[in-house]
């Protein structure tokens, strides 16, 4: 990618240009940094990243659209248990007896692409079948119905031998790296930031704000929330897919009500509707029990205490709904 | 045939349980718009105080129809308590704010009540006593046990008293005015905060009962107990008409019912999960519920 | 303002709202009864009444909200009761509220440009790629957002939150943001409500003059019957869901049954 190319007129070139330069960065991160970190360390930084995905997709859903989405790691186990059959059962066997160099680096990244792809779609298209008949209901109803749906996705998950059952889905190749992960990130808050900046994006936020109002300024409110909810669904199932090629193992004890809710958390403290909230409150969060070295249950009671005083005291979060802002710390640059 | 009474009558008593603690979340919503996600947390405290309480007893007393008295007063005192002071320090404050606010501090509240339960009183299961032996009868085809007389019988002894105090007393003329409009029943002179605190103490009690007739009837409890009897109790207040008091009791029985009846014909994995059909059907096809009243929107 | 809309002027125009027969019942209660109504293309027509009388169901009726059980409501001869409200929107019905409903986290600017969404018809994937294409309709809907806002005196405000806005100021956007949907047909229910003389004045001007410049039919509820009789060209009156009388300014003001309607003494 050259100068040239980023610089240019051509609006869509600028931004995969940026993208570009992005990626060789996290390429050269990969290659040339992490393999000397502690691997200890670099498993945490991918599990903020995954982290950061799925707060930043339930963001939309839940603080730009205002949906009650609770049931968020339902997609994400879709997404996950997807993707890793897609790898164990088609894509893994096609690559065995391929000797490692070059060419089979390129294989591995094609079909984990192919793979979360197929995660992140079959959560998407979860969403829609979801969003439609749930999102005619409104505030709490909402809220229960997409727990139930979460929880429904994942009583037939786990009742599915094809993919473990209750044993679990193991074996799972482990093609998840900082890169991915972050190069994922990077897309997520892209796409959400660029949406939500847009006209489109206003749109949204005024059916959040007053949905009565904006179906009367022509704004059709249903696709709104619909559209949110699939992206949203779509970057879960992805995430799913990264830890699934990660941990490389699978259990629909991950995906419970509990996780979704953690979920919710993180978009809470941060803030809902700022996109940096959400990624500071992921980052923190995922960090913290890592200091907090101390039984579930205490750990547990501590988040349940900050949540209900966070509710209590400054229920905007952290962030207040705010963006960070280039100019705030690169003075005279404006917006 | 004979195994399918015998289900419906198992069902029966299990739904009284869950309507009990149905009435509660009904109750709270229909007066706050609120979804009391630590309600069910409410009915497991209250297994344990009977079971502390009981404990701490004479000998004498620990069993038979005293020791259940002894419990349930026990119980219910504690969980009213509890539920009183959770409305006063956690959803009074949010009275006015975002539901989403309200409802994300429910759920805090819920999780904050699982996790001291498991310090406090440990996560193993402990054993409830065993406060009347049980014993069966057979009427008609169907095996009845006096457990589930007790269970019934105590449940629609609560549940008359709760129908009198809410149509035959002034502060339940007042819940119903205040479940209306909170404006208009200020304005008419009602106090909003003592008639809002007594629904929680009301439903929290109930509540208490609930988790004393279940220890009768599944001895091991454990801090995470009222998780999904907290959730199929909520679908059973939606599924009756969220709000509407005899709603939460027929939700009750048909949850209880439906649940002892895929157990028994289909398979006991699926036990839980008849409750999420349960809610996703109700909220997609009659979300007011099958008693509930249709809401129309003041535009 | 350049309105970049031209009318054909008929022998016989359509009117820009027709409401025929229409009836309307929650439940027991008959809310509208019969009700017939025309507003002309280019007409300031007020509606007035006491409280309760029916007139913001008729907005609701004409905006979607509610359908008729009885009647048709047409909108230049194209039914359109029955239809989703952001359809009916589109087809070129704005309104304002009773109460204001404007969407208070958004900037008084972003209030106008999510207004202007039908202008904008972007693909979701040029939207993220912040292509040529996308940035030059987001640019596009900005400067029109900019010229209402500029129209009605708001511009200053255009970064302020919308709920930060003073009161007769976010009345105003909330005009600015239904004219943002290019109607042809515009409701607005009570603007100058809770505003000073002065604002109130101020205010009738600016509809009068717009309803000038962008040659649209504009439908009017209002309490002020200075302000009703000093602007409308007709006034419907309505009382307990029914249409009591119909003219000029100086006959409704002397029509008994309208005089009894506000003042009289069967309403105990």
């Amino acid at each position: 990618m050259t100068t040239l190319a980023i610089q240019s007129q051509h609006g869509a070139t600028r931004t995969l240009g940026w993208l570009g330069v992005y990626l060789v960065a996290l390429v050269g991160l990969g290659q040339l940094v992490i393999p000397h970190m502690n691997p200890y360390h670099t498993q945490i930084l991918i599990l903020i990243g995954i982290n950061v995905i799925l707060a930043v997709s339930l963001n939309l859903v839940l603080g730009f659209a205002g949906q009650f989405s609770i049931g968020h790691a339902g997609f994400m186990a879709l997404g996950g248990y997807t993707s890793a059959a897609m790898s164990h059962y088609v894509l893994e066997p096609l690559l065995v007896g391929q000797s490692p160099g070059l060419l089979n680096g390129l294989s591995i990244n094609l079909s984990f692409a192919s793979s979360l792809l197929c995660g992140g779609m079959m959560a998407a298209m979860a969403g829609l079948l979801v969003g439609i008949p749930t999102l005619r209901l409104r505030g709490d109803y909402l809220a229960i119905a997409t727990l139930g749906m979460g929880e429904i996705i994942r009583v037939v998950i786990l009742n599915t031998e094809f993919v473990g059952g209750a044993r679990g889905f193991g074996d799972i190749p482990p093609w998840t790296t900082f890169t991915w992960v972050f190069l994922i990130m990077g897309v997520c808050i892209l796409v959400v930031r660029n949406l939500i900046n847009s006209t489109s994006g206003r749109a949204l936020i005024a059916v959040r704000e007053d949905e009565d109002a904006a179906s009367a300024m022509g704004i059709n409110t249903t696709n709104f929330k619909v559209l949110a909810f699939v992206l949203g669904a779509f970057f879960a199932g992805v995430a799913g897919g990264l830890q699934a090629h990660f941990i490389q193992y699978l259990h629909t004890n991950s995906f419970t009500f509990l996780r979704s809710i953690e979920i919710v958390v993180f978009v809470v403290l941060g803030g809902s509707g700022s996109i940096t909230g959400s990624v500071i409150a992921a980052a923190v969060l995922t960090i913290l029990p890592e200091f907090l070295r101390v039984a579930q249950s205490w750990r547990m009671v501590i988040y349940s205490t900050l949540l209900v005083v966070m509710m209590l005291t400054r229920p905007q979060g952290l962030m207040g709904g705010k963006e960070f802002k280039w100019s705030w710390i690169l003075p005279g640059r404006k917006k | 045939m004979e195994q399918f009474v015998q289900q419906l009558v198992n069902g029966v008593s299990l739904g009284a349980i869950y309507a009990l603690i149905a009435l509660g979340y009904t109750m709270v919503y229909g007066i706050l718009r609120l979804i009391n996600f630590a309600h069910g947390d409410v009915y497991m405290v209250g297994a344990f105080v009977g079971y502390y309480v009981v404990g701490w007893l004479a000998p004498g007393v620990q069993s038979g129809l005293g020791g259940l008295m002894v419990a349930l007063a026990g119980a219910m005192a504690a969980c009213a308590v509890l539920g009183f002071a959770i409305e006063r320090a956690a959803y009074r404050p949010l009275r006015r704010a975002p539901r989403l606010n309200a409802l994300i501090t429910a759920i805090g509240i819920s999780l904050l009540l699982e996790n001291l339960a498991q310090i406090i009183f440990g996560a193993d299961p402990k054993d409830f006593p065993m406060l009347v032996e049980r014993t069966t009868f057979t009427l008609g085809i169907a095996t009845i046990s006096n457990i589930q007389v007790i269970v019934v019988g105590t449940a629609v002894v609560l549940t008359i008293a709760l129908e009198f105090i809410v149509h035959r007393t002034r502060m339940g003329t007042a819940m119903r005015a205040v479940s209306f409009s909170h404006d208009a029943a200020g304005l008419m002179g009602i106090n909003i905060n003592r008639v809002i605190s007594f629904t929680f103490v009301l439903g929290s009690a109930l509540a208490g009962a609930a988790g004393i007739l279940v220890g009768l009837y599944n001895p091991k409890i454990d801090p995470l107990m009222g998780i999904m009897p907290g959730l199929k109790a909520f679908v059973a207040a939606v599924l009756g008409g969220i709000g509407s008091i005899p709603g939460a009791i027929l939700g009750g029985v048909i949850m209880g019912v439906a649940e002892t009846l895929t157990v028994g014909y289909l398979s006991s994995t699926y036990r839980d999960a008849i409750t999420f059909v349960i809610l996703v059907a109700v909220l997609l096809f009659r979300p007011t519920g099958l008693l509930g009243k249709p809401q129309r929107t003041k535009f | 303002m350049d309105t970049a809309r031209t009318k054909e002027v008929n022998t016989t125009p359509l009117p820009a709202l027709d409401f025929e027969n229409v009836c309307l019942s929650f439940g027991g209660l008959r809310a509208i009864k019969n009700v017939s109504l025309r507003v002309g293309q280019r007409e300031l027509v007020g509606l007035i009444g006491p409280n309760g009388a029916g007139k913001t169901t008729m907005f609701n009726l004409t905006t979607g909200v509610y359908t008729p059980d009885e009647g048709r409501i047409c909108l230049k001869g194209e039914a359109i009761s029955g239809r989703a409200p952001h359809e009916i929107n589109r087809r070129g019905i704005a309104r304002t509220f009773q109460n204001i409903r404007l969407w208070g986290e958004l900037s008084v600017l972003d209030n106008v440009r999510a207004a202007l969404l039908h202008t904008c018809d972007t693909p979701l994937l040029q939207i993220v790629l912040r292509t040529h294409h996308s940035e030059a309709n987001e640019a596009r809907v900005r400067e029109r957002a900019r010229e209402l806002l500029a129209y009605f005196d708001l511009i200053r405000f255009e970064d302020d939150k919308a709920r930060n806005l003073p009161y007769g100021e976010q009345r105003r956007l909330e005009i600015a943001r239904a004219l943002a949907t290019d109607p042809s047909l515009l409701l607005l229910d009570e603007p100058v409500a809770g505003m000073n003389t002065g604002e109130k004045i101020k205010l009738m001007d600016l509809i009068r003059k717009l309803q000038h410049d962008q040659h649209i039919a504009v439908l009017l509820i209002e309490h002020d019957m200075k302000v009703v009789m000093g602007i409308c060209e007709r006034i419907a009156v309505l009382d307990y869901g029914e249409k009591i009388a119909e003219g000029k300014p100086e006959d409704i003001q002397k029509n008994p049954r309208v005089i009894e309607a506000y003042l009289g003494t069967s309403h105990a």
